[in-house]
């Protein structure tokens, strides 16, 4: 089996303040000094992808490979990639004029022509939010562009006793839905409480990942034309930070005792009785 | 312009419809007729929301696979091409999100989802949708017909009145989609969820709490306030509480008329799920807790310190309130 | 007769009432260790005898009370505040210790703006403290990354240091005053005066006791004003950590103080995210503050050595001052780590140490060495590097970090396996070269064994102290001085 993660890395968005939220005339951000980290639930897919490939018995058969479309800041993330035993470690690289923020149309394409005609797996794994636009939607056109079944809110994946098949488990509104399932298959990452972040790789394997070269690929190699990068079927224009429009009251008091008479006395007393 | 909304029975419609509801605010002037595809598996639903908006036809699909999309989305495929919508509005969860997606992916239309409001600007569709980890918003102006949005979640709110006028009903009747890949399943349903979506007091715990004992404790005083417990998501990925009490962007959005926040910092993606509570207090020790941006009132202090007092506070109280209540009963008599 | 587990807690509570007395097995439990035992706490396994009780302290005439009651019987006792240590001070490794806890005594009893004296009791939070003096324009200057739950009894009791060590000293440099009690019942009071000469600083008797000589009840610290507006950030991006001590040394020989001087290894950096941004480098980081013209003088002092340097490349400061504003362990990040090495059992640990500038470099190079030619499970090392953050006119720390993967190993055994001989290997290393063994942690129980080698001949005044003050050997045994 081959198992392909599209990953992003992202802004460390809780080390940001107030005043860092400067967005400017050509709706960009500065958060080049901002520490990068995984989005959260592509590195739950990561950890998953290899637990399903190396911790079962045919990890041999098992191929992984990380995807990220991104400049070469990610090559940093891709080489830990090699350290924690991915196979391949593959960056898709457009260019700096290139605005992919709000275009998961154009990210899907190069993320489903890399899977057709270059990586050839079978099976797909990404994280249900995508990069700084939120979309939202990347894996879902990833599964149509590929033609390929797709899952959303995948919470779990295990292969089913027979192998031939996976066991994929995932929420629906008030529900756990489990199913048995075929390749190929695009799965999009929830909340997978059982093992949420990536293995740690040790001091050897680190130096062993930075040796390995990340393979670099421009859309020209995945036979895609930039102008088919710059179609979008949306256009941004404006991005904003909300004002707030509550003004919190402080509840000053001598101890907790205080504080808290206070907040139900003048707030809550009443707002309680409904 | 012609718009549909697509809902499933399997949901509450009602809140679905309130949703959505508040979505059509944006374009109603523009709207030459508005008609509801109402997706159901086996029994269609006997009411109906009500919209602000007339009706101009209910048009109730069957599914035979409720939980593969990609039978609903053939269904929708096909009603499409006859009905030829301007635009198709969905609802905000997971499955409105993926039908929203991949029906403007195979109609060759645009599409956003997490949608906060919807503008038409020069005869064209923009909308406002949050971006960068809920940390600011984006105007999205959609370039391709039919314009397919999933509105973002808003909570409880008020569901829209129900009406069982089905005059306008009419079945569509469309040949299934054979699935191969999927060979088998089972769905167990989870108890938990709804207590929390509709809970008017909502006692919203973050990392502070520091251990799942605390967060036993925790309950006590929830169940003295009459709260339902909702946890941010370092909370649930520690295991202290169960996944259906996630609150934030990928869990449960909520409006409750109080919410009291305790020792969560109030990351973006959190905020976002209990932004619209109608009164909100947040708990922290560290006053530059981006939460108190939110909140109504602050208290910085230690959680458990406040709560514990406020929990011995409303018992008092409550044994006062019964003991007049009694009293009255008594003197009655 | 040696008194029973329940004759004890039937006497503590006479002397300090019923409900000061805490005998609840999860608070016993959880009162029997500190941070040093982290992965085995996080799996519930507790494997020291349990205190016989937890006293929750009120007063000082308590405090006497209990000592006093606790000598006469011969009765070891954990002085404790806060919480967050980390080297095994804390741990009741006697049967029916009692544990004293301080915490409740949390006033703030007099903010002194006019001789800049800030007194408060033992349990005071330092961030508490340090958050009242801001509102007032104040500072204390004093910032351990444990500051949101470290408390001043323990600060002082550690001999504690913080971020802006290199400005405004350690916690020995702002300690004025203090209040503590002896084993016998004794209350001793420091009276708070600028200097003096009227014989031996006997505060340093108190300070960094570490609950070995006498329980600490309220401290007196100096207070400083607090301009953060002026503070000014430079970060650096170079080779070798030999050219960033060389440059620390001139910095400090030049006579610049600024509050913050570090300097990381690239392994050490790595986890602070800088490789993201010098990838492969060390990195030396710079704050400076005070008054604005003394602020930016020393920013451009520091600027001008720096350039000296062809070695060094700057970096944004915007990086630095964000790394900054994020340094502190608070409640929320003790429990992420928690979560992470019971989901990942990995976890990490450090050590920390010091030398003259002649030999710190020494100590960086050789223990580094040994740990990975040495270390018998090299292979389960995720991380090893370090960093020097505190420089003084002849020398500087060095901070060594480690961090491991579990691999085959019972959870009671972990320490054994990785922990305890990457010390070891790091103080010897320490010691070989002439530098002291613990920096700002406190000995603790874990670094006994090197405690007279530490000293050399001047163990004999550090040994008449516990012969004196503590002659029954009550207070926190095995730590500080090594078990007979």
């Amino acid at each position: 089996m081959k198992i392909v993660v599209c990953f992003k890395t992202l802004a460390d968005y809780p080390m940001l303040t107030e005043r860092d939220w400067r967005v400017d005339e050509q709706h960009q951000v500065d958060l080049a000094w901002v520490r990068q980290v995984y989005n959260c639930y592509d590195e739950s897919a990561l950890e998953l992808a290899l637990q399903l490939a190396h911790d079962g018995p045919d990890a041999a058969a098992c191929e992984t490979t990380a995807l990220s479309i991104d400049d070469s800041r990610a090559d940093l993330f891709l080489r830990h990639l090699y350290a924690v035993q991915y196979d391949r470690a593959v960056r898709i690289d457009c260019g700096e004029e290139v605005d992919l923020r709000f275009n998961p149309l154009a990210v899907s394409l190069l993320l489903a022509s890399y899977i057709r005609e270059i990586g050839g797996q079978q099976l797909v794994l990404i994280g249900s939010e995508g990069g700084m636009g939120d979309n939202r939607q990347t894996g879902f056109l990833v599964a149509e562009r590929l033609g390929w079944p797709c899952i959303r809110e995948v919470i779990d994946v295990v292969p089913e006793e027979s192998r031939e098949c996976l066991c994929v488990t995932s929420r629906r509104e008030g529900a756990v839905l489990t199913q048995t399932v075929g390749l190929p298959l695009v799965l999009v990452i929830g909340n997978v409480l059982r093992s949420p972040y990536l293995r740690v790789p040790t001091l050897k394997e680190k130096l062993a990942g930075k040796k390995k070269q990340v393979l670099v690929l421009s859309p020209t190699d995945l036979a895609i034309a930039p102008d088919n990068l710059s179609g979008n079927d949306r256009t941004l224009v404006g991005l904003f930070r909300q004002r707030q429009d509550r003004q919190c009251v402080m509840l000053a008091g001598e101890n907790a005792r205080e504080k808290a008479k206070t907040l139900y006395h003048q707030y809550l007393a009443e707002r309680l009785k409904g | 312009m012609k718009a549909a909304m697509v809902m499933h029975a399997d949901a509450d419609i009602l809140l679905q419809a309130a949703e959505l509801n508040s979505l059509l605010a944006g374009p109603a002037d523009h709207l030459d007729s508005l008609e509801m595809w109402l997706l159901y598996h086996e029994k269609p639903p006997e009411n109906i929301p009500r919209f602000a908006y007339p009706l101009a036809a209910i048009r109730l699909l069957q599914v035979d696979a409720p939980d593969v999309p990609e039978a609903v989305l053939h269904v929708l495929q096909q009603i499409q091409s006859n009905r030829k919508m301007d635009m198709l509005l969905f609802c905000s969860d997971g499955l409105g999100q993926e039908l929203c997606t991949r029906l403007a992916y195979r109609l060759g239309g645009s599409s956003a989802l997490t949608v906060e409001r919807c503008l038409v600007v020069d005869a064209t569709i923009a909308v406002e949708r949050p971006v960068y980890g809920n940390n600011l918003m984006a105007r999205i102006r959609l370039e391709l017909r039919p314009y397919c949005l999933s509105v973002a979640k808003k909570g409880k709110g008020s569901p829209l009145e129900a009406t069982r006028d089905t005059a306008f009903f009419e079945t569509v009747n469309l040949p299934p989609l054979q699935i191969d890949w999927l060979k088998a399943w089972a769905i167990e349903v989870d108890e938990g969820e709804s207590a929390l979506a509709a809970a008017e007091i909502v006692l919203a715990v973050g990392n502070g709490v520091q251990s799942r004992e605390n967060m036993q404790k925790m309950q006590v005083v929830a169940d003295t306030l009459g709260a339902e417990i909702g946890a941010s998501r370092p909370v649930v990925m520690s295991a202290w509480s169960d996944m259906n009490r996630l609150i934030g962007m990928s869990g449960h959005i909520l409006s409750p008329r109080i919410c009291i926040a305790a020792g969560v910092s109030g990351a973006g993606v959190f905020r976002g799920g209990i932004r619209n509570s109608r009164f909100l207090v947040a708990i922290n020790t560290d006053k530059q807790a981006a939460i108190f941006e939110i909140a109504d009132v602050g208290i910085v202090d230690d959680l458990f310190a406040v709560l514990f007092e406020l929990e011995s506070i409303v018992r008092k109280a409550t044994a006062q309130n019964d003991a007049v209540a009694a009293q009255e009963r008594q003197n009655g008599d | 007769m040696a008194l029973s587990r329940e004759a004890i807690v039937e006497q503590l509570q006479k002397i300090a009432g019923p409900e000061q007395v805490i005998t609840d097995e999860q608070v016993l439990k959880e009162n029997s260790h500190d941070r040093y035992r982290k992965l085995q706490s996080v799996f519930g396994i507790y494997a020291l005898p349990l205190p016989a009780a937890v006293v929750k302290l009120t007063d000082v005439e308590q405090v006497s009370a209990v000592l006093k009651f606790l000598n006469e019987n011969k009765i070891n006792c954990v002085p404790r505040t806060g919480g967050s240590a980390t080297e095994g001070g804390l741990e009741t490794i006697v049967e029916n210790s009692v544990v004293l806890d301080g915490s409740g005594m949390n006033r703030i009893i007099k903010i002194d703006a006019d001789n800049m004296l800030a007194t408060a009791q033992c349990g005071v939070n330092l961030e508490v403290l340090e958050n009242q003096l801001r509102a007032q324009g104040f500072t204390t200057g004093h910032s351990p990354q444990s500051k949101p739950l470290a408390q001043m009894g323990g600060l002082v009791a550690t001999r504690s240091i913080g971020q802006f060590s290199t400005l405004y000293g350690a916690i020995e440099d702002m300690v004025v005053g203090l209040e503590a009690v002896f084993p016998n019942g004794q209350i001793t009071r420091i009276k708070n005066v600028p200097r003096r000469a009227c014989g031996p600083d006997i505060r340093h008797v108190i300070i960094g006791n570490e609950g070995a000589l006498c329980y600490i009840t309220e401290v007196t610290v100096k207070m400083f004003t607090y301009q953060p507006e002026n503070n000014l950030f430079f970060g650096y991006a170079l080779d070798n950590m030999k050219t960033g001590f060389a440059i620390l040394r001139e910095i400090m020989v030049t006579g610049f103080r600024p509050s913050i001087a570090r300097l990381y290894d690239a392994e050490d950096g790595a986890q602070h995210g800088f490789d993201q941004f010098a990838e492969g480098k060390c990195l030396l980081i710079f704050m400076t503050e005070g008054p604005k013209g003394i602020s930016r003088a020393t920013g451009e002092g520091i600027e001008e050595i720096v350039a000296r340097y062809d070695e060094c490349r700057k970096v944004n400061t915007q990086i630095i001052e964000n790394w900054f504003n994020h340094l502190n362990w608070d409640p929320s990040k003790v429990q992420a780590e928690r979560d992470f090495m019971r989901k990942n059992l990995n976890l990490g640990f450090t050590t920390e140490v010091s030398g003259n500038w002649s030999c710190i470099n020494t100590i960086y190079e050789n223990t580094i060495k040994r740990i990975r030619e040495e270390f018998p499970h090299a292979e389960d090392l995720t991380m090893l590097g370090g960093h020097s953050s505190h420089s003084y006119q002849t020398g500087t720390n060095m901070y060594f970090v480690y961090d491991y993967n579990v691999v085959n190993c019972a959870m009671e055994e972990e320490l054994e396996k990785y922990h305890v001989p990457l010390n070891a290997m790091i103080v010897e290393e320490t010691l070989k070269a002439g530098g002291s063994m613990v920096h700002h942690h406190g000995i603790g129980k874990y670094r006994t064994p090197w405690t007279k080698e530490e000293h050399g001949s001047a163990y004999y005044i550090l040994k008449a102290l516990k012969d004196v003050f503590d002659p029954n050997g009550i207070m926190n045994t095995g730590t500080i001085y090594p078990l007979k």
